[in-house]
């Protein structure tokens, strides 16, 4: 896909963290799976779970809430994984993310966006594009290129490399 | 003369004793003279004049036999007239001699004489006989008679004159002692007369002394004891004399001294008695309405225990249902208990059904999401398709949330009806419990009825206790009314006796106390009856006096 198609599309999947909604632009939505089995990695970070099965792939599953900094929680019924498709040094990298619930679909253009509060609150604001309201919430809107730094992703490509290896 | 009527009378008899002995020894004296006169008669006078009259006789004799023999010629006759005529010389010999012994010497003088005249002419008369009866011949014979008519005659007239005149010489001597006799006994009655005269005289005269002075004591003592018969013993009694009704009086006074202290306290008693009556019979009144009354309330108490025990039997009955109905259900709870675990079940399978349902809601969200992003990935393309989508979505949402709701129903109810469940099975035990002690209770009411029952029966023999004892106080206070008129009728007749002023104010006190009862407030009976004996002015009853029993009390 290339960057013009990916600016086109304004629709956005909501997830749940902890109390907070996040949104992440469907453009890097792969799928939306359920929790299967997660093989843990040994000597990886905290908030890396494992890699899963994804049909024939190996995919590193990363636990969202500790990568938020927020405290890890049992899995529910509703705990999802987001399989992200990230760009990493002009690379495609897919990964997933452990959220708490995931919410809906839903159309919003670009310039309905709030910038981000430059002062205080509870996260990296260069993690987050602006901030949009959907009905009463506030969805805070991810860019998830930034969340998965390069040198955490190349971590994770190596332990990648390594569970293939 | 303050003499003893004992020795008065010993002193009268002694006198008349003394003149009796007198008059004794005068008639003695006489009669022994007397006496001494009649043995001279007896064996002296009268046997001079007997003998001397019967030498008269047998010379008479003699001379009779004499003629005989002169004119009788018959031998026989003639031995026969001899034997006889011998017969009576030895007779008249012996009478002679007997004769001399007892003459005196008069007489002597006298028989001598007859003696001489006697032998002269019984030598004559030998003669005589020697011819008559020897010779026996008419010649003989008639010089016999020759001789009896001459000397004989002579001689036997003379001896026989000597005879008479010495029978007559005894008869004047016995004349003679009769006078003199006759003098003694006249002086001896003189005497004895006399001597009556100055005895009679004598005893008169004591026996006037000493009827006057007994009579005179005894009219005094009589005059007491009239008195005193007619109940005054305030008489005053004077002891003059010493004797024996001097005594009598002295004792009668100090009996009317006694009879005094004696009544006093018989009176005293009798208040006493008649106000303890009283209160006795007010106690016992009180007594009899307080056990009416106890009657009364007994019959009430039996009617409540009848009640109670009705009650109870209520109870019983009521208790025994409720065994039944607790019994029941226990029963029915088991089963509810059962039919809840089973809904339980139920329950459970159900939510074990939504949960699928929900899961494959989720799945089915899942995948209208998964959709919705490929179709937002598609652009205008798959505009449709997001919608179909989204809807899709929205659909498993709402069959989530109902699923969810249902599943949190169902745990819910799952939780209430296992709750249900265990407080049901709870409650069981609890009901048999119930049911076992409503069974304890039964029992109990049956005891309970049972005792009721005994209660009921001795509140009955207590009532008729009480009963009883109200008529035992009813008689009780009968007898304590009859014990007062007693003690009235005491009363009255005790102040028949008269002991001076003492007497009218203790009858006023009682009059007085008859009209408002004795209440005993002192405590101290004995202090009162010792006050009332000493006082002997009746009841004086000390209601301010400060007893050590008052503190005991409250004042009013």
């Amino acid at each position: 896909m290339s960057k013009v198609a990916e600016q086109t599309i304004n629709s956005f999947l909501s997830f749940k963290l902890d109390r907070e909604t996040f949104g992440v632009n469907v453009n890097k939505v792969i799928e939306i799976l359920e929790v299967p089995h997660i093989t843990k990695i040994p000597k990886s970070p905290a908030f890396m779970r494992g890699v899963i099965n994804l049909r024939g792939t190996v995919l590193p599953v990363v636990d969202a809430r500790l990568k938020f900094g927020l405290k890890e929680i049992a899995d529910s019924v509703n705990t999802c994984i987001i399989v992200f498709n990230i760009q990493v040094a002009k690379e495609q990298v897919m990964v997933g993310a452990l959220v708490d619930a995931v919410q809906e679909v839903f159309d919003m253009d670009e310039s309905q966006l709030m910038p981000p509060p430059s002062i205080g609150g509870k996260f990296r604001t260069d993690f987050i594009r602006g901030m949009a309201r959907n009905e009463d919430d506030f969805v805070m809107m991810l860019d998830v290129d930034k969340i998965f730094a390069s040198e955490e992703i190349i971590n994770l490509q190596q332990e990648v490399e390594a569970v293939k290896a | 003369m303050n003499l003893k009527i004992r020795t008065r009378l010993i002193l009268a008899f002694v006198v008349l004793i003394g003149l009796m002995s007198f008059v004794y020894y005068l008639g003695a004296a006489n009669t022994f003279v007397l006496n001494e006169r009649i043995d001279f008669i007896v064996f002296e006078s009268s046997q001079k004049l007997l003998l001397s009259s019967q030498l008269a006789e047998d010379a008479q004799f003699i001379t009779k036999r004499e003629k005989d023999l002169i004119l009788t010629k018959d031998k026989a006759t003639l031995q026969e007239l001899v034997g006889e005529v011998d017969q009576r010389l030895i007779a008249m010999n012996d009478r002679l001699e007997e004769l001399k012994s007892v003459e005196d010497e008069g007489g002597r003088e006298d028989v001598a004489v007859f003696e001489e005249r006697w032998n002269d002419y019984l030598k004559v008369f030998k003669k005589i006989r020697n011819l008559a009866v020897t010779v026996n011949t008419d010649s003989s014979k008639a010089e016999a008679y020759e001789l009896s008519t001459t000397t004989a005659r002579e001689t036997a007239a003379a001896a026989i004159e000597q005879a008479y005149s010495r029978v007559k010489n005894n008869k004047k001597e016995l004349l003679e002692v009769s006078d003199d006799s006759d003098i003694i006994y006249a002086d001896g009655k003189n005497m004895m007369l006399a001597a009556l005269v100055t005895g009679i005289l004598v005893a008169l005269v004591m026996s006037t002394w000493i009827i006057v002075s007994i009579v005179n004591s005894i009219n005094q003592a009589n005059k007491a004891v009239q008195s005193i018969s007619a109940g005054d013993l305030t008489v005053a009694i004077e002891v003059k004399n010493k004797d024996e009704v001097g005594t009598l009086l002295l004792n009668l006074k100090s009996m009317v001294e006694k009879l005094k202290d004696v009544i006093g306290s018989v009176t005293t008693a009798a208040d006493n008695i008649a106000s303890a009556s009283q209160q006795m019979s007010g106690s016992s009144q009180q007594m009899s309405e307080g056990a009416t009354e106890q009657a009364a309330s007994a019959e009430e108490v039996s009617s409540s225990m009848e009640e109670m025990a009705a009650n109870i039997q209520q109870n019983t009955d009521n208790a025994q249902q409720t065994e039944k109905i607790a019994l029941q259900a226990a029963e029915d709870v088991q089963e509810g208990s059962k039919a809840v675990n089973q809904t339980v079940d139920s329950m459970k399978k159900i939510a074990e059904k939504i949960t699928i349902i929900g899961e494959i809601a989720r799945q089915t969200n899942l995948l209208a999401l998964n959709a919705a992003v490929e179709a937002a990935r598609a652009g205008e393309h798959g505009k449709g398709f997001a919608v179909v989508a989204a809807e899709v979505r929205r659909l498993a949402e709402r069959s989530q949330l109902a699923a969810n709701e249902i599943n949190e129903l169902s745990s819910t109810s799952v939780a209430i009806a296992d709750k249900s469940g265990k407080l049901l099975e709870q409650i069981v035990p609890n009901i048999q419990k119930t049911a076992r002690l409503v069974q304890e209770i039964t029992a109990a009411s049956l005891e309970q009825n049972a005792g009721a029952e005994q209660v009921n029966g001795a509140i009955q023999q207590l009532n008729q206790i009480i009963q009883q004892n109200a008529a035992s106080a009813e008689e009780m206070a009968s007898g304590s009314e009859e014990l007062y008129s007693q003690a009235d009728q005491l009363k009255d007749t005790v102040s028949f006796f008269n002991i001076g002023h003492q007497n009218q104010s203790r009858t006023s006190s009682s009059k007085k106390r008859k009209s408002v009862p004795v209440v005993h407030l002192n405590g101290n009976s004995s202090r009162i009856s010792k006050k009332a004996a000493t006082a002997k002015t009746g009841l004086q009853l000390e209601l301010n006096g400060h007893d050590s029993m008052d503190s005991d009390f409250e004042k009013l």
